[in-house]
């Protein structure tokens, strides 16, 4: 089978590319593939928290690119899952550590070795967007349903079409189905009527998901989370999987139920996309 | 430069004394509440801090005034003020936009940003085949040369605003318009520069004449013909949208026979433009679409995206972006889109924003234009009547 490099971009900071990038690589990982999830975010790195392997490290991306480590000394095993493998980045260095030719080259060893290569990329438009995405084979933008991030994330697609890359796809983070349901928050069809691309995941705002990142643990293991079903759905998704989109607005309980007999929904009001 | 819309803090009047009582009040408690949390919590070295507050930065406190940590009540909320000339109420159909004038730095001359936008082949200027409204016999492009660069006299300037008005490029060749106004020899000569310009592309082309309302002397015929003559080129009569046969005459107006062409030729009214760029593709947030002429894009253009053209600026989707039409100083051009909803519009020399009543806009085809020094914003068909 081909392997694959996904990154997770999004343009805009905070809005969950290193939850999205942790939990796409562990749930493909659960999957029985072969993954190495890559940290692109030079100085400022957080996949190996999210993946709870900070203390695993000892050599780090930087380190097989200036060649002072071998590839295989510098992938660390994951805890739980024996497929999976991280890639750490360097907290002491910045992001002109590494050129876009490097980055290419390192892609191209790590495709050898695995199916899935996910590279997290940092946020911006700069040297690091730039590292990230020159070996991708596809990428998967990752945005919240609000107004900065979605004009962030169309800023993004169309430096991705200058590059020359394949569309890309969305996954849209912390959606607030309360929000939305009042008019308060642009809903999925506002949010793709702008950016106009396809849909790879819909994940629900989840207080589990600020847990499982304290306790270096991907949400994806948490069955009960929402946000852990909606990773695992977006990641078969990207095994190519026909998973149906998430009702996101489903009574969760009976108590949920009842409430809604009692006072029915508002029609949503119009909304300023 | 756009007229700041902000008032700065300092203009604003200072506030009564009683506001600012209460405002010491106010701070006096909070500092009560962080003393009390503090002695509450283990932290002893917050209560050390405490003790030796910041000095300010120019180390010695000012005489006569307390010493205190700014509060962020004394942080002034800047107010918004339009001034009410500026500000027009929209109005129900024609909204006014509220517009103000560019100064002579307009943004979107040279700078540094780049487009990041691959021009694909699909963007080329008009070609003749495109338009499906055409009948059969065609000519040699359509293109016309662009007027060139307005130059600092004043006659230069009227005769190049004459000759944008006067001719314009049609599928088969020129196409000539004569209003009540105009100047026959002026004309002549308009038209005999437009020609010099370019001499080899108009041999053997079409000179269309609209003369719905100014027929031709014979005489200015006969002088017309004898103009065109080293150019091999013919010219007929046209009504906008009829057929025209040539071999019928319409009321009152001199004839000349077209050089081998006969068949019936709609002569089409195209812009001003000589090449409009033509595009499939939405402009995304980041890219600029800078063009000489008029552009037609079929697409988006989403916030954040600039689209500066010298002509008319048509969107065949949402217009969410900056659009500058007319660039630099046309104000005759227009912008349309199926729904537009800018961040900020400009026409020639004047710039505008959506009008700020919170109202969304109206989901129907609209145009902007300039009247009368603003720019208005209209339903498609209320606006069509005006235009040419």
């Amino acid at each position: 089978m081909d392997s694959r490099v996904l990154t997770i971009t999004s343009g805009k900071g905070g809005v969950g590319k290193t939850t999205t990038a942790a939990n796409l690589s562990t749930a493909l990982a659960m999957m029985g593939r072969r993954v190495v999830a890559v940290d692109g975010d030079i100085g400022l790195r957080n996949l190996d928290a999210v993946m709870g392997l900070e203390s695993h490290i000892i050599y780090d991306l930087v380190d097989v690119v200036e060649g002072q480590c071998q590839l295989g000394q510098a992938l660390i095993k994951d805890k739980r899952l024996p497929e999976l493998y991280l890639l750490p980045a360097a907290q002491t260095r910045d992001k002109n550590a590494v050129s876009s030719l490097q980055m290419e080259q390192l892609c191209h060893q790590l495709r050898r070795q695995f199916d899935f290569v996910v590279i997290d990329c940092p946020a911006g438009i700069e040297q690091g967007f730039r590292n990230a995405i020159v070996g991708a084979d596809e990428v998967i933008i990752v945005t919240n349903p609000e107004m900065s991030s979605v004009r962030d994330a169309d800023r993004i697609i169309g430096l991705i079409e200058a590059a020359g890359k394949p569309e890309p796809l969305l996954l849209i983070n912390r959606l607030r189905p309360d929000m939305i349901r009042r008019g308060d928050m642009m809903d999925v069809t506002d949010v793709l009527e702008v950016l106009n691309i396809g849909l790879i995941g819909l994940v629900p705002e989840d207080e589990a998901v600020i847990v499982a990142t304290n306790r270096g643990e991907p949400v994806v293991m948490d069955v009960k989370s929402l946000a852990g079903k909606s990773f695992t759905n977006a990641a078969r998704r990207v095994m190519g999987e026909d998973v149906a989109l998430e009702e996101l607005d489903a009574p969760q309980n009976l108590l949920d139920r009842l409430r809604r007999l009692i006072s029915p929904r508002p029609r949503a009001a119009e909304k300023r996309a | 430069m756009m007229k700041p819309l902000l008032t700065r803090p300092s203009e604003l009047e200072p506030r009564p004394p009683l506001e600012r009582l209460r405002e010491r009040v106010q701070e006096a408690m909070s500092h009560l509440r962080t003393w009390g949390k503090r002695l509450l919590s283990s932290g002893q070295e917050a209560a050390t801090r405490d003790a030796h507050p910041p000095k300010t930065e120019a180390g010695e406190w000012p005489p006569g005034q307390d010493r205190e940590q700014p509060s962020m009540s004394r942080i002034t909320r800047p107010v918004r003020s339009v001034t009410p000339a500026r500000l027009s109420q929209p109005v129900r159909g024609p909204r006014s936009y509220l517009t103000e004038p560019l100064g002579d730095a307009a943004p979107g001359s040279a700078e540094g940003g780049n487009a990041d936008m691959a021009k694909t082949p699909q963007e080329r200027p008009a070609a003749p085949a495109a338009s499906p409204v055409e009948g059969a016999g065609a000519q040699a492009g359509a293109a016309n040369e662009q007027a060139a660069q307005a130059t600092p006299e004043q006659m230069e300037e009227t005769r190049r605003a004459l000759a944008r008005k006067l001719l314009k490029g049609s599928r088969s060749g020129l196409l000539l318009t004569l209003e009540p106004g105009y100047v026959w020899s002026q004309v002549l000569e308009v038209l005999a520069a437009r020609l010099a310009e370019s001499p080899t592309f108009f041999q053997g082309a079409l000179l269309s004449l609209d003369t719905r309302r100014r027929a031709l002397e014979p005489q200015e015929v006969e002088e017309l013909r004898a103009l065109l003559a080293p150019y091999e080129m013919a010219f007929k009569e046209v009504g906008s949208d009829e057929l025209y046969d040539p071999r019928v005459l319409p009321s009152g107006a001199a004839r000349a026979a077209p050089s081998g062409d006969t068949t019936p030729t709609l002569a089409i009214r195209a812009s001003d433009a000589a090449n409009t760029l033509f595009t499939r593709r939405t402009i995304r947030s980041g890219q600029r679409l800078r063009y000489e002429s008029s552009v037609v894009i079929m697409g988006d253009v989403n916030a954040g995206a600039e689209v500066i053209a010298g002509g008319d600026v048509l969107v065949w989707g949402t217009l969410r972006g900056t659009v500058h039409a007319g660039y630099p100083g046309n104000e005759e051009a227009i912008v349309c889109a199926l729904a537009l909803a800018p961040v900020q519009l400009r026409i020639g020399k004047l710039a505008s924003r959506p009008p700020e009543d919170g109202a969304l806009p109206p989901q129907l085809p609209e145009v902007a234009s300039v009247k009368n020094g603003q720019i208005v914003v209209e339903s498609w068909n209320a606006g069509r009547a005006s235009r040419r």
